[in-house]
């Protein structure tokens, strides 16, 4: 492997800017990850061996395994069906006979503080997600996930926009998902794909493969091309590494450029996992040497090793070089866009809910177009104003708004664009006024904005509601009703979903019981049936018992003979139905195991 | 010393035939894409036999993530010491590797059961003297190694094909599990196994023959088997080269009994229980298959009226066959997907429709006025013409 950058000692948080450093030192730095990927691909292996501590609990070992207690936060069945034998819900416990049952997926949190040399504090958010690729389909997998990041977007956005907030409001969003491509040696699978494409817009995603100890050197450095190419070719948005180097300076972060190309080139990670510790003698120095390790009756794999596992790596960017970045990407980037998307969408509707005697279209139309520019953040605000500065360019504006809406929809051609025309002959002359108004009160944008806006009020009361007043009001309007009005969604959302869950369940139950009733009916069926033949059997014993009495000769000796027949006839039947019975079953059971 | 009469040459002239004639051996792998079918394939008949994907045909192939289950055959003739075993080799690309792998096991089980059909057909033919047999002997179920235990989809699939052909599980790729690991997920398996009812092929038991009920005993303990596939040699010591995987902490030897139960699989397969694998396919798969196919047309309505499950079932086969729950969702999707293009386009038509009204409203609006103008100007026009006068 290349070793151009030379990855030292991963110090965990030692690396992130000083001018989080002492806030950070005294808070802890907090930080989110999130684990996704199949079952058995090591994501609980990972953890733990990141950490050094048990902090997961591997499955089917029990909750009482892991140091730390991890809570669900949110649980999916693959049906919509909350049964009491869903596996995950009892994930821990190995049972057989409920193993082919869906197990759904399940989010779990679990929080660990760890404290590294520079006695940093570092808070840590692990998600996992438990039972994810496990089912028949898994469109419920993600859709869960994504619906978890959007909640925490919607959170930390309704506290964002109240007008009283809460000091101590904590911020759940997730950083960084690392995830787990199996690794079976062709590329990326469907599942992988869809995945990542569906929550890249929520979170970092690092994909990792994992096991990569099922690999030879050479197999490994095929997988990872495949990996990437499959990346590249389906678009799948993942974090870059190198997309931050235009922003560094060439000459004093020349070892930062280094770093990043270098791990943009490694990626995606390959790595190993291994809680168990061995103890290492070192052939030259002679010193033992503790290592995580995985022993096999072949030999002895150090995860660390950075020859074949970029474990280490892995862990540097995690906890240390890149912690920050990805904090901050999350909020600048990821948050903002939905943020930016959210509020349009529930300002645009809390738009037409504020009464306003619209009576003309293209007015609310006029006001949308502003709204949407306008509230969702105060810089677009200034930008807009300073903008204005020249009256001459608002005009510009409206006239450019009214003809995109003029193509847009031909209805309102010619009948409609005259107002515009008109109001612009009108302003023609207060604009010349407008323009000495805002040249000498460019300085202060705002203020030019009121100004120029409010020569327009006086000139067209059409756009009354352009001024900075109501403005003010519908900030306060939108502060007050957006975090309710997510709220309030979130909570439809919620009742949608339990409430599809009921009937599904309700479905399911009835659907079971029927299935355990026909069992019951055929089983009476099958008793009586045996009843019959015993009787039979009896009977036809009686009857030998009385030929062989009376010694009766030819005539009853083929009674018998029929009896016999007739009695091997149906045992022979009986035989074969109970095999169909037994095949029936097993069709049973798989058919009560799908939906 | 009397000369025997030459009965006990049976066994030598059935020998003779048989050697001339050859054998047929169908082998079917299943199991997700990337467990190493292939190479397993190509490490048990030490030959290539099946190329491996190439990454560029894959991608030709692959314009979607989505796949589907393809069915693939490869025939070979394999010659060991002048003994010639035609061999098939059934292959099951694209399994479990999508989003939604509803149903994704009716190609599997359908290829199976339209083996049997066909022999069964061609059996009742007047002349049958070529049959084309091509029913399954074996499937290898291979395992993806989590170390958890089965998955939902593995258990249904192994249900499934557990009623039609000898069953084997196989755990690919074992390398990535140490010992421990191993054993706990193979207890694991075997109690899924057990509990879920599922049928896996067992070597029979000969009580006469201590050696080879030891040996037999030795393959069921060892099941599922766990195996390693290879297709390289690697030299371990001068001149004598091994099969196995180089990794730079060691080397795995895929004939090493302490690595891997290849071997123990190899023997099953091959060396001491083919002819068992293929009589038991005649005579429990078919037989099985042929009763409840015969069983069903002949005596429709006695059956109906104790087991409805196994006529309904037999006879929904055939159509379903056609309809594949699989294309079915595609159609749905299909058809959704149109009925919005054209309630879209209705939607734009509608649109349209007010534009033009609404154009022509205005444009009779325009002309009245214009008339009205007109009117006014006729009217002014014959004032001042009056007023001239």
């Amino acid at each position: 492997m290349d070793d151009s950058y030379n990855f030292e000692s991963p110090s965990m948080v030692a690396s992130s800017p000083m001018i989080n450093y002492r806030k950070d030192a005294r808070k802890g730095v907090k930080f989110s990850f999130m684990v996704v990927g199949e079952s058995g691909t090591g994501k609980t292996t990972f953890v733990n061996s990141l950490l050094s501590q048990k902090v997961l609990a591997h499955r089917f070992e029990g909750d009482h395994a892991s140091v730390v207690d991890s809570k669900t936060i949110s649980f999916t069945s693959a049906k919509n069906v909350a049964l009491p034998n869903t596996s995950i819900l009892q994930r821990n416990d190995f049972n057989p006979s409920t193993a082919n049952e869906e197990p759904g997926i399940a989010l779990t949190e679990t929080k660990v503080e760890i404290v590294d040399e520079a006695n940093t504090k570092l808070q840590l958010t692990i998600v996992d997600t438990p039972g994810y690729g496990d089912n028949f389909n898994n469109e419920v997998c993600f859709a869960e996930i994504e619906n978890y990041l959007k909640q925490q977007f919607d959170l930390m956005l309704a506290e964002e926009t109240k007008i009283r907030r809460n000091p101590r409001f904590v911020d759940t969003r997730i950083h960084v998902m690392l995830y787990f491509i199996t690794p079976n040696g062709h590329g990326l699978k469907e599942l992988d794909i869809s995945c990542m494409k569906r929550l890249s817009k929520y979170v970092n995603i690092i994909p990792v493969i994992s096991k990569a100890d099922s690999f030879t050197e050479d197999e490994l450095k095929f997988f990872k091309k495949q990996v990437k190419v499959d990346i590249e070719r389906f678009n799948v948005p993942i974090f870059q590494f190198d997309n931050l180097i235009d922003e560094y300076d060439e000459e004093e972060d020349y070892e930062l450029i280094q770093e990043c190309k270098y791990l943009a080139k490694i990626q995606p990670f390959a790595i190993i996992g291994s809680e168990d510790e061995f103890e290492v003698k070192d052939t030259k120095t002679g010193q033992t040497q503790t290592i995580k390790a995985r022993q096999y009756p072949w030999g002895l794999v150090d995860i660390s090793n950075p020859k074949y596992s970029d474990f280490s790596i892995l862990k540097s960017v995690l906890l240390g070089s890149h912690l920050q970045d990805l904090k901050d990407l999350t909020h600048d980037f990821l948050y903002e866009s939905y943020r930016t998307e959210r509020l349009t969408r529930v300002t645009g509707r809390g738009g037409q809910d504020v009464d306003y005697d619209d009576t003309e279209f293209h007015d609310s139309t006029d006001h949308q177009v502003n709204l949407n520019t306008t509230i969702p953040s105060m810089s677009n605000l200034a930008q807009l104003s300073s903008a204005g500065a020249s009256n001459g360019h608002i005009l510009d504006l409206h006239s450019t708004t009214g003809s995109t809406i003029n193509d847009d929809s031909s209805s309102i051609t010619s009948s409609s664009s005259k107002k515009p025309k008109s109001m612009l002959l009108d302003d023609a002359d207060p604009s010349v006024k407008s323009k000495d108004n805002a040249s000498f009160t460019s300085s202060a944008s705002t203020i030019s904005l009121d100004q120029s806006r409010n020569n327009l009020n006086t000139t067209n009361p059409a756009f009354k509601r352009l001024s900075i007043a109501p403005q003010r009001n519908q900030l306060r309007q939108i502060s007050e009703t957006v975090p309710y009005v997510i709220r309030h969604e979130r909570i439809l959302e919620r009742q949608q979903k339990l409430e599809e869950m009921e009937m599904a369940s309700a479905k399911e139950l009835a659907s079971r019981a029927a299935l355990l009733e026909k069992k019951a009916a055929e089983l009476k069926a099958r008793e009586r049936a045996m009843k019959k033949i015993a009787l039979e059997r009896e009977q036809a014993h009686e009857a030998s018992v009385v030929a062989q009495s009376t010694t009766n000769g030819v005539a009853d000796e083929t009674v018998e003979g029929d009896e016999t027949i007739t009695q091997n006839g149906q045992n022979g039947n009986i035989s074969h139905s109970s095999i169909r019975k037994e095949e029936t079953l097993t069709d049973l059971h798989s058919m009560v195991s799908k939906p | 010393m009397v000369e025997l009469v030459g009965i006990s040459n049976l066994p030598n002239q059935r020998y003779k035939i048989i050697s001339n004639e050859g054998a047929t051996f169908t082998l079917m792998v299943c199991g997700e894409s990337g467990l190493g079918k292939t190479t397993f394939i190509n490490t048990l008949f030490q030959t290539n036999l099946k190329p491996h994907l190439d990454p560029n045909e894959r991608h030709n192939k692959f314009t979607t993530p989505h796949q589907t289950v393809d069915i693939d055959i490869i025939r070979a003739v394999l010659e060991e010491k002048n003994f010639k075993i035609r061999l098939n080799v059934i292959d099951t690309p694209g399994f479990g590797s999508n989003v939604n792998n509803h149903d994704s096991w009716t190609p599997i089980v359908d290829f199976i059961d339209d083996q049997h059909e066909n022999y069964m057909k061609q059996e009742q033919q007047p002349s049958r003297e070529a049959k084309k047999d091509l029913r399954v002997h074996a499937c290898l179920y291979f395992i993806r190694p989590t170390g958890h235990s089965l998955k939902p989809l593995d258990i249904e699939i192994m249900k499934r094909l557990s009623t039609r052909v000898n069953l084997i599980p196989v755990i690919a790729k074992s390398d990535t599990m140490s010992p421990v690991e191993l054993d706990n997920f193979k207890s694991r398996i075997r109690d899924i196994i057990e509990a879920q009812d599922i049928n896996i092929y067992t070597p029979p038991l000969d009580l006469d023959d201590p050696a080879s009920a030891e040996h037999s005993k030795q393959l069921i303990e060892a099941m599922p088997f766990a195996v390693i596939g290879s297709e390289q040699e690697y030299e371990v010591s001068k001149g004598n080269f091994v099969k196995g995987r180089k990794y730079p902490w060691g080397f795995v030897e895929v004939e090493n009994e302490n690595h891997c139960d290849f071997k123990k699989l190899r023997s099953l397969l091959l060396r001491t229980n083919m002819l068992d694998l293929v009589l038991s396919t005649n005579e429990l798969h078919f037989e099985t298959f042929r009763s409840i196919k015969l069983g069903n047309d002949e005596n429709n309505d006695e059956i109906v009226n104790e087991n409805g499950e196994v006529i309904k079932k037999s006879s929904i086969k055939k159509p379903r066959r056609f309809h594949n729950p699989k294309f079915k969702e595609e159609e749905d999707a299909l058809k959704k997907y149109f009925t919005e293009q054209v309630k879209a386009e209705e939607q734009r038509f509608r649109q349209w429709e007010t534009n033009i009204v609404n154009e022509r409203y205005r444009l009779n609006s325009d002309l009245e006025e214009m008339q009205a103008k007109l009117k006014a100007l006729e009217e002014s026009v014959k004032k001042l013409q009056l007023g001239k006068r």
